[in-house]
C-alpha cells in the first residue's frame, strides 16, 4: 500500500537523519530515485531546486511534493506524517532523558563518526547528478568522447562555477542563484 | 515580528502556535539552520515559553537527534505549550505554507516541463543545484573534520573518503553508512 510506503520511506530519511535538513538530502535521493523509483534523478534535481527557493524545512518540502506526486493529497500527509512524527516522538522523549542529565558522551562521540558520512554523501549526490546537469551524460565514458561534451557544454560548467563561488564563499541566497541560472538558460538556450 | 498573540485559553494557545510557526516557515529561508534564530525569537522574546538559556540546552538536544530539526523544536514547543494537540499545531504552521507551495509548484513543473523555455531554464538550473549541494557539503566540512575528541581532522578526512567510495561503488543504503559511522565514532573514543 502506498501510502504505508510514503510513510515508511520519510520515517527512515528521518529517523537516520542526524545533523540536521541537509544532512537527509541523500537518504531522500536513496529513497525516492534508487529504492522505489518515485522520481528520476532529473525530477528530483529539479524538486530539490524548488525546496531551495522556498522557505521552511527542506526535507518536509520535499515529502510533501514526492507524497503529492505519488499518491495526491492523502499521500502528502503520509509523507509528511513519516518524516515529522517518528522523531517527534524521539526528542518528547529525549527531553525528559537527557536534557536534566549530562552531556552524553557516547552520543556525541557517535555524531562524532556520523558527521564524515554526512560530507561523504553530500558529495556523492552532487557527484552523481554532476554528469546530467553539467552536460555529460551522453558521453560513453570514451575520453575523447568526454573531452567534446565538455567543450559544448562549458556554459553549463561556467554556470557550476560561478554558483560554488558565490554560495560558498558570498554566502549569496539560493534564490537569486537559481533565478540567475534560469535566466541565462533561457537566454542562451542551454537546454537544446 | 508582531506583537505576541493573547493566549488565553486553550484555543488561544493552539492559534498561537500554529501562528508563530508559521511566521517561520514562511520566513525561513535556506534550510534548516536559518530557522533557528526564527525560533528562538518566537519562544523566548515574542510568546516568553522559555529562556535563552534553556532554549540553548534544547538546541543542542535536538541537533543531537535525527529528524529535521526545526520540526522537532516546533513538536517540543507545540507540547510545552498545549499536549499533543499542541504538537500538531506548531508542526501544521511549520510545514503547510511551503509544502503548499512546492505541491503547487509541482503542478505547474508537470504541466510546463516539456517546453522549450522550461526545457533552457532547468539547464541553466541544474549546475546552480550541483554548486548548491557542493555549498553545502562544504560548509559542513568544518564542524565534521574538526572535534573536541582526540581523534584528528586526518582521520575524519580518511572516513569522508572511505564513506564515499563505499557509496559510489556499492549499493549500500546510506542509513549503513551512517550507522558505520555511529560505530566509527564510538570505536575511536574507545580507542583513544
Amino acid at each position: 500500500m502506498v501510502y504505508l510506503e510514503l510513510f515508511i520511506s520519510f520515517a527512515r530519511v528521518s529517523l537516520f537523519g542526524f545533523g540536521g535538513g541537509p544532512s537527509m538530502i541523500p537518504l531522500v535521493r536513496a529513497e525516492v530515485v534508487e529504492g522505489r523509483g518515485w522520481l528520476t534523478p532529473e525530477a528530483f534535481l529539479d524538486a530539490f531546486a524548488f525546496g531551495n527557493a522556498l522557505p521552511g524545512p527542506i526535507v518536509t518540502k520535499l515529502s510533501a511534493y514526492v507524497g503529492h506526486q505519488v499518491a495526491g493529497w492523502p499521500g502528502a500527509a503520509a509523507a509528511l506524517a513519516g518524516a515529522t512524527l517518528p522523531t517527534m516522538l524521539l526528542i518528547l522523549l529525549a527531553v525528559r532523558l537527557v536534557l536534566r542529565g549530562k552531556e552524553n558522551q557516547w552520543l556525541r562521540a557517535a555524531i562524532d563518526g556520523i558527521r564524515p558520512v554526512v560530507v561523504a554523501l553530500l558529495l556523492l549526490v552532487a557527484w552523481d547528478f554532476a554528469p546530467r546537469a553539467l552536460g555529460l551524460a551522453a558521453a560513453a565514458g570514451l575520453d575523447a568522447d568526454l573531452l567534446a561534451a565538455v567543450g559544448r557544454s562549458w556554459p553549463l560548467w561556467a554556470i557550476a562555477a560561478a554558483s560554488l563561488v558565490a554560495t560558498v564563499r558570498f554566502k549569496v541566497h539560493p534564490v537569486p542563484l537559481i533565478v540567475v541560472g534560469a535566466a541565462l538558460g533561457v537566454l542562451f538556450g542551454l537546454g537544446s | 515580528m508582531t506583537e505576541p498573540v493573547a493566549a488565553s485559553g486553550y484555543v488561544g494557545r493552539l492559534v498561537s502556535l500554529v501562528l508563530a510557526f508559521g511566521r517561520v516557515g514562511t520566513f525561513g529561508f535556506g534550510g534548516g539552520p536559518s530557522m533557528i534564530p526564527l525560533i528562538r525569537t518566537e519562544a523566548v522574546t515574542t510568546n516568553g515559553w522559555m529562556s535563552d538559556e534553556e532554549f540553548m540546552e534544547l538546541y543542542a538536544v535536538a541537533s543531537s537527534l535525527p529528524g529535521p530539526i526545526a520540526t522537532n523544536l516546533a513538536a517540543y514547543f507545540g507540547w510545552q505549550v498545549a499536549g499533543l494537540p499542541g504538537s500538531l499545531s506548531a508542526l501544521t504552521g511549520l510545514i503547510a505554507p511551503s509544502g503548499l507551495t512546492i505541491v503547487g509548484l509541482g503542478g505547474l513543473y508537470a504541466a510546463t516541463k516539456d517546453s522549450a523555455a522550461v526545457q533552457d531554464a532547468l539547464a541553466g538550473i541544474r549546475p546552480v543545484v550541483i554548486a548548491l549541494l557542493l555549498g553545502v557539503a562544504i560548509s559542513f566540512a568544518p564542524r565534521a573534520l574538526a572535534s573536541h575528541l582526540r581523534p584528528g581532522p586526518l582521520l575524519k578526512a580518511t572516513l569522508v573518503v572511505v564513506a564515499f567510495a563505499v557509496a559510489a561503488f556499492t549499493d549500500v543504503h546510506p542509513a549503513f553508512l551512517i550507522v558505520a559511522g555511529a560505530g566509527a565514532g564510538l570505536a575511536l573514543r574507545r580507542l583513544w
